[in-house]
């Protein structure tokens, strides 16, 4: 578990350049102005191709923190087991 | 390429560097195409700070027309049939109908035509690099695939039509979208994409396209020269076993595609790649192969030819030294893998490459790496008479040896020196040959189009090319400089003389006739930086007495007229600029 949480923050870190770790936990699309629909998308994109999974389009709304896309991306995991 | 390494190269990308902002036009959610593409040019061009810019959404045209003259450095331009007409895409569909047929196509049309316009417009002020359609038509039209409508013909003729007008533009790339499909087994569009995020492209579609924009706004310089073997390479069998006229490269014995070889090798030697034979067999036996009168090259141009049962390496180090170039430029093909191990060894920058003799396939491939390798997008006068002029240099040097290098041999030439300040700034071969000239080259300094063209529009800016001709015959335009005139100094930024126009004093001519040119300037300041090939710029300007201890370094007028060599060119020169 603990290793989904640290790459998922390596993920984090490549699309938010310079985030520390509590800037990353803190992080919304509502308080973060680099948080914007590209990024989003392109999280999306760094998250499938770092866990090997395909994250559902109509969820990407609600994913709007670090740990909600934690849970959701074990969900995916624990999917394809 | 993927999205996390294209970040990763990013976060890499070096603070402070002079910055390299490419405008990214496209109708579509640009996406990962942008992280990609900056990325492919952030690779391109190590020393920039790469930034990738879009435009408007929906908006292609009105993008184009966004772009900066003063701060874009490149323009990419993807253009795919919704952009023609928003019915001939998914996203924006709404209705079909064979009502609607003609109004697609008319619109189409329309929209061509304003994008030829702005595209050519943009092309005056920077690079221009074209790609698409890649997605697929809209399912619009009535016929039954795979059966093509005749609306779909027109607009593929609309598209086509636009297509050979930009590739006559001297400026605009445009990408061939069937290569960018060849070899891969990568399906362009995805459709989930496209209908969820407006971004059309699977990644490793948009990856491939990326890549192929980056070089098309930052082409990596062409290889020079090609060694080639001539058994089971050149023609199938082995020459001294079979003879002249049993070797083949027909479709009869299915060696065809060694004469496809010939033919691509004769085509690059008419391009200016330079070929040379290095060959394990009597000379006379292959010469006579060489001499059939249906072999596809004129081996009068193939120089030099190594035929004699020497180790290849001993070969290639002739052959590098005949040519003058380095290894890193050179390609060397052979069937044997001993062969290519022997050259490899000697010499770990060459690309060796092993000629698929029973793969007629593995063969046609290699005929595309050699293109990718050598091809050029404009074939210069200089590019047709290289081969020749490397032969004739052998010749020189032989003469030149024999008089021990005298003045009385240099005044013999009769060479004329041609200094052109009119045209330089604008002549393609001008920033050609400072892009790949390492030798006598002031600093190393590589330019991309719209800096160079930005440095020539400086106050007081000046370019000049340099042509050559003696008794041995054209060398064409050898050399350039480029800098500005400051009050009583010039400044010069850049100064490169191919290697091929060494030992003719043509260096100092290049003094000489900027000091007559502008007869205000009292002192020529040089931006020398070492490099780790531009030892003989460096010898030369010791020999005019330069010091190199100051931190500037420069000439003047008084001190090169101290250290004047006599000169017996003919010099004709156009200047207006002075």
């Amino acid at each position: 578990m603990s290793d989904t949480r640290e790459r998922l923050l390596g993920c984090f870190g490549l699309v938010f350049d310079g985030m520390s770790e509590s800037e990353i936990l803190a992080a919304s699309p509502a308080t973060n102005d680099r948080w914007d629909s590209i990024a989003a998308l392109t999280l999306v994109n760094v998250i499938e191709d770092e866990f090997q999974v395909q994250v559902d389009f109509d969820r990407v709304g609600d994913l709007d923190s670090f740990a909600k896309i934690l849970d959701y991306v074990n969900e995916l995991v624990e999917q394809n087991r | 390429m993927n999205i996390k390494d294209a970040l990763t190269i990013l976060r890499g990308r070096p603070a402070g560097a002079k910055p390299f902002t490419a405008l990214l036009a496209c109708g579509f959610t640009p996406l990962h195409l942008s992280t990609l593409l900056n990325a492919h040019l952030q690779l391109a061009l190590p020393d920039r700070h790469v930034a990738v810019r879009s435009g408007t959404y929906g908006n292609l045209i009105g993008s184009i027309r966004a772009f900066d003259a003063n701060t874009d450095h490149a323009l990419c331009v993807t253009i795919e049939y919704q952009d023609l007409d928003p019915r001939l895409g998914l996203r924006e569909s709404r209705r079909w109908s064979p009502a609607l047929a003609n109004d697609i196509v008319a619109n189409a049309r329309a929209r061509l035509a304003q994008l030829l316009e702005a595209v050519v417009t943009a092309a005056r002020d920077l690079p221009v690099v074209v790609a698409g359609p890649a997605m697929p038509i809209a399912p619009a039209f009535h016929a039954p695939p795979p059966r093509l409508s005749a609306a779909r013909a027109a607009i593929d003729l609309e598209l086509a039509s636009f297509r050979a007008r930009l590739t006559s533009e001297g400026r605009v790339v445009v990408l061939d979208q069937e290569h960018l499909g060849r070899g891969v087994d990568v399906a362009a569009y995805d459709p989930r994409s496209d209908l969820h995020t407006g971004f059309p492209y699977s990644v490793p579609f948009a990856d491939r396209l990326a890549a192929a924009l980056a070089t098309g706004v930052a082409p990596q310089s062409p290889k020079k020269g090609i060694i080639t073997d001539l058994d089971d390479t050149m023609w199938a069998g082995l020459v001294g076993e079979v003879g002249a006229e049993a070797v083949s490269w027909e479709l009869a014995t299915k060696t065809h595609h060694h004469a496809l070889y010939q033919a691509t090798l004769g085509s690059l030697l008419d391009e200016g790649a330079l070929v040379a034979i290095a060959s394990k067999n009597t000379a006379s036996v292959a010469q006579a192969a060489l001499a059939r009168s249906d072999f596809g090259i004129d081996t009068q141009k193939i120089y030099p030819q190594e035929i004699h049962w020497e180790p290849k390496s001993s070969s290639v180090r002739r052959i590098l030294a005949a040519w003058n170039i380095g290894a890193d430029a050179v390609v060397f093909i052979d069937d044997s893998d001993y062969e290519l191990a022997e050259v490899r060894a000697a010499f770990p920058q060459i690309e060796c490459v092993k000629f698929p003799t029973h793969d007629p396939a593995a063969a046609v491939e290699l005929l595309w790496r050699l293109r990718a390798w050598f091809g050029k997008s404009r074939v210069s006068e200089e590019d047709r008479i290289r081969a020749a002029s490397i032969r004739d240099a052998a010749a020189f040097e032989q003469e030149r040896t024999a008089a021990g290098g005298s003045m009385e041999f240099l005044a013999s030439l009769g060479a004329t020196v041609e200094f052109d300040f009119d045209a330089a700034a604008h002549d393609p071969r001008v920033l050609e040959l400072i892009n790949k000239t390492n030798q006598f080259n002031l600093n190393g300094t590589r330019y991309t189009a719209a800096d160079w063209q930005r440095a020539n529009e400086r106050p007081g800016a000046i370019v000049a090319s340099v042509a050559y001709t003696d008794k041995f015959g054209p060398l064409g335009k050898i050399a350039a400089f480029s800098g500005r005139v400051v009050a009583d100094r010039l400044e010069l930024d850049t100064w490169v003389l191919s290697c091929r126009a060494f030992a003719r004093n043509i260096e100092h001519q290049c003094l000489r006739t900027l000091f007559a040119a502008y007869p205000a300037v009292e002192e020529i300041r040089l931006a020398y930086a070492a490099t780790s090939k531009n030892a003989p710029l460096r010898a030369f300007l010791e020999s005019i007495g330069v010091e190199f201890a100051t931190g500037t370094v420069c000439v003047t007028r008084t001190s090169f007229a101290a250290h004047a060599t006599a000169l017996s060119h003919t010099v004709n020169f156009r200047v207006t600029q002075a």
